[in-house]
């Protein structure tokens, strides 16, 4: 069936319409906008180069003519003679134009009557006897009698054909102003000619001249000139035929030269200045002819795409409708005509399918009826009988299709049942109501069914009633579990609510296990409590009890109570309830040892689950059923479970509030406790808790500080101060301290705030201490003055100062010690030997050794100071120690002592020079007293008395015993001392060589400790020893006597001073007793008992026992300055 | 269906851009020339300058065809053969001969321009100037002898003999019967001297005596590709040299006539006309403009002074 008004045709009109239409009116109007701008444009430029041609030949005729008329004007001009004429006109006459163009043929000079004076031509010789006269002509009479310059007309040469014209002009006198000549020029054209020629006018457009009447005198063509073409003057630029006949646009200029009008016309073909037009319509064409071909050839495409995809499903659906259903539309793509022709080739397979399953239904629907596990059956509204059973009817109820309902579905029942649902399964017109549901226990087999019931239409029309019945039995038996579930849980709930809410369990305990045993229709429920006897052993007792109407309790048994488990028999219950387990079963079951106390409880079964609180088990909770055998299911014990759990938590809840309540009790003592004050301020600065301290300090009660804002009762201000560390902990959340004086209450403060934050991290509340440090602020008031007091004492001693921490860092240094070290901001916090430049801290710093010994140190070392003077330095290192003895701070002072350091060796350099200086008196004193006793020996030689020879060398041995401590001090290092014993072996040598001992005979023994004598008291000990060993050696040991000689010396304590004992003796002969040596003439005891006495203030006695011996004790002089 | 509309689109995309390409081509030309003197180069140097200012540039757009000067009148016509085989688009021809032997050319209808022709109405070139109707046209260099006379005479009065070198070619003698005329105007005496080689130039030169007053040279190649001896033979007998073609470069004193350069430039003009389309029958022959060369170095050497009036009229002085 074809369409009358078909979509292609349609389609493909619209879009040759669409896309000619506007193609083509854009281009006509594209392309007649750009004709008339072409023509305008073509028409202004040729009148530019109409113009541009006219302005060049004006600016020279116009040049030419002022250079005439410059010589027209030279006075003497027609005075001159010939030759002079000749020769300014030949000069004239050879002037060129800017180009080097020749511009005159001739120039002649007329006199005023017309006659030739002298004529210069350009290529011709001319004499005098070539001049003629002008009189009637033009170029004479115009110039001469009306004093105007005159323009011939544009002549041509007949032999070259170039233009020429004549320009005349008076030559007048300046000074009269008459004429008195004409000057007459033949002025070539050709230049102008050529120039006109070669005005671009396009590619193949012209310029030409023509005169007043149309006469072409210039033109690039020169044949359109000489044939003497006439052209029609143009007056308005603009299209018109031109000079070759063919139609061009033209524009024209006029030009006068004196009289004449000339006309400088421009030409250009119309088809050159209408090219650009022309290509422009072209390429418009072009375009649009493209577009438009592409437009079709695509909008055909499009077409073609939409149209046919329409008409093959039309054909299909043509074919479908007639009945063909296997039809399909060969229609495929993924716009909307695909999708229609696939969405028709589903819908023609869907109703195929579904004729098919209409059939397949009908099967099933008999097959699903049979299948089903429900009483489905029909039964007529009106006679009962029954028209339809299902498979499962009859294999409950028997073949009762055909039967009255009544009669076959239930039993016992003659008539309708009393519970019969036909009256509801009509509506008061008579037509089906809803579905009728509705529960019942069969009388027949008592099984529960849920039935639905409803009215519909039977195959013959008629109502009939449509009966399914599910056997929900089994669902009624669960929904008695769980009701019964429900009450228990129900129960459960109440009895960990109340356990929860309840402050103290106990309290709500007994209602708890009478719920559970109402709920559980138990004999007896009940709760054990463990205990412990001694620590040891694990008791329980019964501590609570609920018995059901009928049954006795047994709470008030005395052997329930401390009931020993282990020792009982009820070992097994110890075991499972330690562990966690229940405990429970028919008393029959359980081991002999625990039957006899249950039996005798009337226990038949018994259920028990233990108690446990922090992870310890604390005692257990049962039920005891008494009345028959009981099987426990596990939602009792779940029960028994769940309420011991919950009374685990509830004691333990107890318990940790106890914990609590102690923790608060103790938290509140230490707040109070705290010697500062101690506040929790809100957000809005208001005291939330304050503690002892705080209330004390401002002298009110908690009471009346709590609530109050802090700055009220710390500042008394109203609002807080400006520094307040309190608002900024508030709207930082950062903690703050600070220190200030506060007026209100006449003390410092050591303010510090915290930030308590909840659980986003929000400042909850601020702790706030303050910390009453007026004593310290008054000592470190004192401290700092005691600086102040330092630094001037130390500043006017010269000593530098350093406070060293306990890590020998540096703390304070007062002013010397920065002139001499640095700035104190450099120093501070450094290691002190790192500021004194040392290099081995550890073996010369102070400071450390202090650290290290616990005690002063002192150092003397030299050191860089800060301008890179050396410096000695003397370092007193000091520790401070607190309370408990540790190091807390050292401090350091620092002497310089490079002044004394010089004078020290300034003076050790004079003591050296003075040692030198001594130790050569020395010399020398020994060496005078060697001569005095040379000179004695001497003497002695001269002497013949024995007496006098002997008192000679005596004399002689004792200034030899001085001499020799002159020479030990020459020889000692020390020049104040001497070693006694070397100088006491020294002189006993002396003594024995002197008095020639035999060693074999005598011999002599020096006992003596090492000893060193000043001067003073080495000289009268020397004295004393040499007298005393002299006579020992002269008159001990007589005829050869063998004996020993023995000088002993030893420190000794006189009268609690330090001295000395020396023992002289010998054991010869010995000393008469008679003998009274303080009065004996000889000049050596008396000398002895001087020295003694007097020199040395010593005490000597003399022991006569075994020879002689001499004991001495004395005490070393000590040197008295004597300047 | 695809591929058509493919051809479609191309087809009519390689029309459109035919003809937005048929505007943009441009024309290129030959161009022949025949010259027979190496005097002449300037005059060719003159027109292929002239040639360019037009906007024929060679190489580029146009291609001339030279093979150099024939100095051989024999080799003329060949030459002008092969131009016409070579199909040029125009002849440019230097001297009468080498016009005269173009003639098959613009028989051949490839139009000829020449430059320089001495007088071509007197050569039979053409019977006018200006309606000649031939497919040639050109520049006559002729008409400036008699003024050239005259500047003789201006600068020298006193002069009544002049000798004058001939060669007794066309240009010789159409030069020569110029000075006659203006020579018996001016009452000078022309000693004619004819002369074939150089040598007798030579002779002729030696055998001036003081009865000379001036040496003339005419428009003459042989003659004047022999100036050097002309200005010697001056110098050396200390009267004047003058001519009708512009040599004061060369030496002499006093020239006045066409200047190469100039008249290659004018002759260019012309050919562009003819280039164009312009039929050579539509241009009249023209004449070339003339310039007056003062050579004062040469005047010095004589002994002569110039005065300033003519100075004034110089367009060339070589000082």
């Amino acid at each position: 069936m074809k369409a009358k008004n078909s979509i292609r045709k349609r389609l493909t009109l619209s879009l040759v319409i669409l896309s000619v239409t506007p193609m083509l009116l854009l281009g006509t109007i594209l392309t007649y906008k750009n004709y008339v701008v072409q023509q305008k444009q073509a028409e202004a430029i040729q009148r530019e180069s109409s113009k541009r041609a006219l302005g060049k030949i004006e600016a020279i005729i116009g040049e030419l003519t002022s250079e005439l008329l410059l010589i027209t004007m030279t006075n003497t001009l027609m005075d001159l003679t010939y030759m002079q004429q000749h020769t300014i006109l030949s000069i004239i006459r050879s002037h060129k134009t800017k180009t080097g163009k020749e511009i005159m043929n001739e120039i002649a000079l007329l006199d005023i009557t017309g006659q030739e004076k002298a004529r210069i031509s350009r290529s011709a010789v001319i004499t005098p006897d070539d001049l003629t006269s002008k009189a009637d002509s033009a170029e004479f009479l115009t110039p001469s009698t009306s004093g105007q310059v005159y323009f011939g007309p544009v002549e041509f040469n007949m032999e070259t054909s170039e233009p020429y014209m004549i320009i005349s002009l008076p030559v007048t006198n300046i000074g009269n102003n008459k004429t008195e000549g004409v000057l007459t020029a033949n002025v070539r054209l050709k230049f102008m000619w050529d120039m006109i020629a070669e005005v671009p006018i396009g590619k193949s457009g012209v310029a030409y001249l023509a005169d007043s009447l149309g006469r072409v005198i210039v033109h690039p063509n020169p044949s359109v000139v000489l044939r003497g073409s006439y052209v029609t003057v143009p007056v308005t630029p603009g299209v018109r035929t031109g000079l070759s006949g063919n139609k061009v646009v033209s524009a024209c200029e006029q030009m006068h030269i004196g009289s004449q009008t000339l006309h400088i016309i421009t030409e250009i073909p119309v088809s050159e200045a209408l090219e650009q037009t022309y290509i422009f319509t072209a390429t418009i064409a072009s375009f649009l002819l493209l577009t438009l071909g592409g437009i079709l050839a695509f909008g055909f495409v499009i077409v073609r795409k939409i149209v046919q995809p329409i008409e093959l499903l039309s054909k299909t659906a043509g074919a479908i409708s007639s009945g063909d259903l296997t039809q399909k539309a060969p229609v495929s793509g993924s716009d909307e005509v695909g999708i229609l022709g696939e969405s028709f080739n589903t819908m023609t397979s869907k109703l195929i399918e579904t004729i098919e399953s209409v059939q397949e239904s009908h099967e099933r629907l008999v097959l699903v009826l049979d299948s089903l596990d429900s009483v489905v059956y029909v039964s007529d509204l009106k006679t009962n009988r029954i028209l339809f059973i299902n498979k499962y009817t009859r294999d409950v109820f028997g073949d009762i299709e055909g039967q009255i309902c009544w009669e076959g579905l239930q039993s016992a029942q003659s008539g309708p049942c009393e519970f019969c649902s036909n009256d509801k399964l009509l509506t008061s017109e008579g037509t089906p109501a809803a579905i009728y549901e509705w529960e019942f226990q069969n009388t027949m087999n008592n099984k529960w069914y849920f039935i639905q019931d409803r009215a519909i239409h039977w195959v013959d029309g008629s109502l009939v009633r449509l009966e399914i019945a599910t056997d929900i039995t089994d669902r009624k038996q669960r929904e008695t579990d769980l009701l019964h579930r429900d009450n228990i849980l129900k129960t459960i709930h109440f009895a960990t609510e109340q356990l929860l809410r309840t402050p103290q369990w106990s309290d709500s305990i007994q209602n708890i296990i009478g719920s559970l045993g109402k709920t559980t229709d138990v004999s007896r429920v009940y709760i054990f409590r463990n205990h412990t006897r001694d620590y040891e052993t694990l008791l329980c007792s019964q501590m609570y009890e609920w018995t059901a109407p009928g049954e006795s309790p047994q709470i008030d048994l005395p052997e329930l109570q401390d009931f020993d488990l282990k020792v009982n028999g009820f070992s097994r219950w110890m075991e499972y309830l330690s562990k966690g387990e229940p405990v429970y079963g028919h008393v029959r079951n359980s081991p002999e040892s625990e039957r006899t106390l249950l039996n005798a409880q009337s226990i038949l079964s018994i259920a028990i689950v233990p108690i446990f609180s922090e992870n310890q088990w604390w005692g257990f909770i049962g039920f005891d059923e008494c009345r028959r055998e009981r099987e426990w299911n596990s939602l009792e014990i779940e029960t028994l479970k769940t309420t011991a759990d919950a009374l685990g938590v509830a004691i333990h809840r107890n318990q940790a509030e106890a914990k609590i309540r102690l923790a608060y009790e103790q938290w509140q003592k230490t707040f109070d406790s705290i010697p500062h004050m101690v506040s929790i301020h809100s957000r809005d600065f208001k005291l939330m808790r304050v503690n002892r301290a705080f209330s004390d300090i401002l002298g009110k009660s908690k009471d009346d500080l709590i609530g109050k804002s802090c700055h009220e009762v710390l500042h008394g201000k109203g609002e807080p101060l400006p520094n307040c560390p309190l608002h900024h902990t508030i709207t930082t959340g950062e903690s703050a301290v600070i220190e200030f004086y506060e007026p209100h209450i006449n003390k410092w403060l050591q303010v510090s705030t915290s930030p308590v934050l909840d659980e986003l991290k929000r400042v909850s509340a601020v702790v706030h201490i303050g910390e009453d440090i007026t004593e310290r602020k008054l000592a470190e008031e004192e401290l700092l003055k005691e600086k102040q007091r330092l630094e001037e004492v130390t500043s006017y001693i010269n000593c530098g100062l350093f406070l060293l921490d306990s890590e020998t860092k540096v703390t304070y240094a007062n002013s010397v010690a920065q002139e001499w070290f640095g700035p104190f901001d450099r120093m501070k916090g450094e290691y002190c030997w790192k500021v004194f430049k040392i290099e081995n801290p550890e073996e010369e710093c102070s400071g450390l050794k202090v650290l290290k010994t616990g005690k002063p140190s002192q150092s003397e070392s030299i050191i860089t100071m800060e301008n890179g003077e050396q410096k000695v330095l003397f370092e007193i290192a000091s520790p401070v120690k607190d309370k408990e003895g540790k190091i807390y701070q050292i401090t350091a002072l620092i002497i310089d002592i490079t002044e004394r350091k010089k004078a020290e060796e300034k003076i050790s350099v004079s003591l050296h020079e003075k040692e030198i200086l001594l130790k050569e008196i020395h010399h020398r004193v020994k060496n005078n007293m060697q001569v005095i006793s040379s000179l004695l020996n001497l003497q002695s030689e001269y002497v013949d008395d024995k007496k006098y020879i002997d008192m000679f060398h005596d004399s002689r041995n004792r200034i030899r015993s001085m001499a020799l401590v002159h020479e030990k001090l020459y020889q000692s290092n020390d020049l104040n001392n001497i070693n006694f014993n070397d100088y006491i072996r020294s002189l006993i040598n002396g003594l024995i060589s002197f008095y020639g001992i035999n060693p074999n005979n005598i011999l002599t023994k020096i006992d003596m400790a090492e000893i060193n004598l000043s001067i003073d008291t080495a000289i009268p000990c020397g004295l004393i020893i040499n007298e005393l060993l002299s006579n020992a050696l002269k008159y001990a040991f007589t005829d050869g006597m063998r004996g020993v000689v023995e000088v002993i010396l030893n420190k000794a304590d006189i009268n609690g001073e330090a001295g000395y004992e020396l023992v002289v003796s010998d054991n010869g002969k010995g000393i008469p007793e008679d003998m009274d040596i303080r009065k004996t003439r000889s000049l050596g005891l008396q000398l002895v008992f001087n020295l003694v006495e007097h020199q040395l203030q010593g005490k000597i006695e003399l022991i006569r026992k075994n020879g002689t011996t001499y004991k001495i004790r004395f005490r070393e002089l000590r040197y008295s300055s004597r300047i | 269906m695809k591929k058509y509309l493919t051809i479609l689109i191309l087809s009519l995309a390689a029309l459109f851009n035919y003809g937005c390409n048929q505007s943009n081509q441009g024309q290129n030309y030959t161009v022949g020339i025949v010259s027979l003197t190496p005097k002449h180069d300037q005059i060719i140097k003159g027109f292929k300058a002239g040639m360019e200012t037009f906007g024929y540039n060679e190489g580029e757009n146009i291609a001339y065809i030279y093979e150099g000067p024939l100095k051989d009148k024999a080799r003329l016509k060949p030459a002008v053969k092969t131009l016409i085989k070579s199909k040029v688009d125009l002849i440019y021809t230097a001297t009468t001969p080498a016009t005269k032997a173009a003639q098959a050319a613009y028989l051949e209808n490839i139009p000829v321009v020449f430059a320089p022709v001495f007088d071509p109405v007197q050569a039979g070139i053409v019977s006018s100037l200006s309606n000649h109707g031939k497919n040639l046209t050109g520049v006559q260099v002729g008409g400036s002898t008699g003024k050239a006379l005259e500047y003789l005479y201006a600068i020298a009065p006193n002069i009544i003999n002049v000798l004058v070198p001939s060669d007794n070619i066309t240009p010789s003698r159409q030069s020569l019967s110029n000075l006659r005329k203006a020579a018996d105007k001016l009452g000078i005496k022309l000693i004619v001297a004819p002369v074939k080689s150089v040598k007798e130039l030579q002779e002729v030169f030696a055998g001036i005596d003081s009865t000379l007053d001036a040496i003339w040279l005419l428009n003459s190649p042989f003659l004047v590709s022999n100036v050097r001896l002309y200005k010697e033979a001056a110098i050396r007998s200390n009267i004047p040299l003058a001519s009708g073609a512009s040599q004061h470069k060369a030496g002499v004193m006093v020239s006045y006539g066409q200047k190469h350069f100039k008249t290659g430039e004018q002759a260019s003009r012309l050919a562009h006309k003819i280039l164009q389309g312009m039929p050579p029958a539509n241009l009249p022959i023209e004449t070339c403009d003339f310039f007056l060369g003062i050579n004062l170095q040469t005047a010095q050497a004589i002994g002569i002074t110039v005065s300033e009036n003519i100075l004034k009229q110089a367009d060339y002085i070589i000082r």
